[in-house]
């Protein structure tokens, strides 16, 4: 259960997940032509991330992340050929902010009164994300053609 | 059905050129694309030329689509071409607004190209 804002979501832990991974269906499937399936595996080299931040009846942000290859492959799937590493951090941006749209959509109580912000994309792992005291963390990792995705949503409560 | 000029504002450049893609999937055929990255750039793109159709998401720096369609109504000989809104920003309080500002559509991303035809090609079609 989250309480945000005065509005209670509840929603059991897998709930979270689940909502993601219909999402990531959603997105993947329209957007990309392909089928991303959860896996458990090694940690991603998280060179590229994108972040949408959520604000509202729901605060918290949806990031991203994958290794250069990955977000290579993804913004080819969705553009043809990327012309410069600029589209491909503005794809994987675009992936992160239909994935975060999709995500709230799915869940009623925010669906209308959570607002996204633009994305956000970061080229480069050194870099901590100091998530707010007493939220919660919502990751999966995925597979989509091989490539490894990591999707994660920080929920503030 | 002639060839039409399309202007498509974004923030994503490639969110653009998805979108274009996706009309000439359609079977739009396109005699010229204007784009633009926010409202502003796309108000300011107007002063030089009038468009057929206007595609526009929502969330954008500068100015957002909402505000682009409202002012957009206000700029001479711009109030008769369909504007249709493509966001991820799908609630139905943003949906009614658009509307409301003049919007003749809603296509919220993820899409498909099947999805734009059904949405775009009757606004097209009646000019």
């Amino acid at each position: 259960m989250i309480t945000t804002t005065g509005l209670t979501i509840n929603l059991p832990g897998a709930s979270w997940i689940n909502y993601m991974h219909a999402s990531l269906d959603e997105v993947f499937s329209m957007m990309l032509g392909v089928k991303v399936t959860p896996c458990e595996g090694p940690e991603v080299t998280a060179e590229l991330t994108a972040m949408v931040g959520l604000a509202g009846s729901l605060c918290g942000l949806f990031t991203i992340r994958c290794s250069s290859a990955t977000g290579s492959i993804l913004a080819e799937k969705m553009l043809g050929t990327p012309e410069c590493e600029d589209q491909v951090l503005d794809a994987l941006g675009e992936i992160c902010n239909m994935l975060a749209g999709s995500f709230k959509s799915r869940i009623p109580e925010i669906a209308d009164t959570c607002m996204l912000s633009v994305p956000t994309t970061i080229a480069g792992s050194n870099y901590h994300v100091h998530a707010h005291r007493g939220g919660q963390r919502h990751e999966t990792l995925v597979k989509c053609d091989d490539q490894l995705l990591q999707v994660i949503l920080h929920v503030n409560c | 059905m002639t060839s039409i000029c399309a202007l498509i504002v974004d923030d994503s450049s490639v969110m653009r050129k998805i979108v274009e893609r996706s009309l000439r999937q359609a079977g739009i055929e396109l005699s010229e694309v204007m784009e633009a990255g926010s409202g502003v750039e796309a108000l300011a793109a107007l002063k030089n030329k009038k468009p057929d159709l206007i595609l526009s998401d929502i969330n954008m720096p500068a100015m957002n689509g909402l505000e682009f369609v409202k002012k957009l109504q206000d700029v001479a000989g711009m109030k008769d071409v369909p504007v249709v809104m493509i966001t991820t920003e799908a609630s139905e309080a943003h949906v009614v607004e658009a509307l409301s500002y003049g919007a003749k559509g809603y296509i919220r991303k993820p899409f498909t190209p099947e999805q734009v035809k059904e949405h775009v090609l009757p606004l097209v079609k009646k000019q």
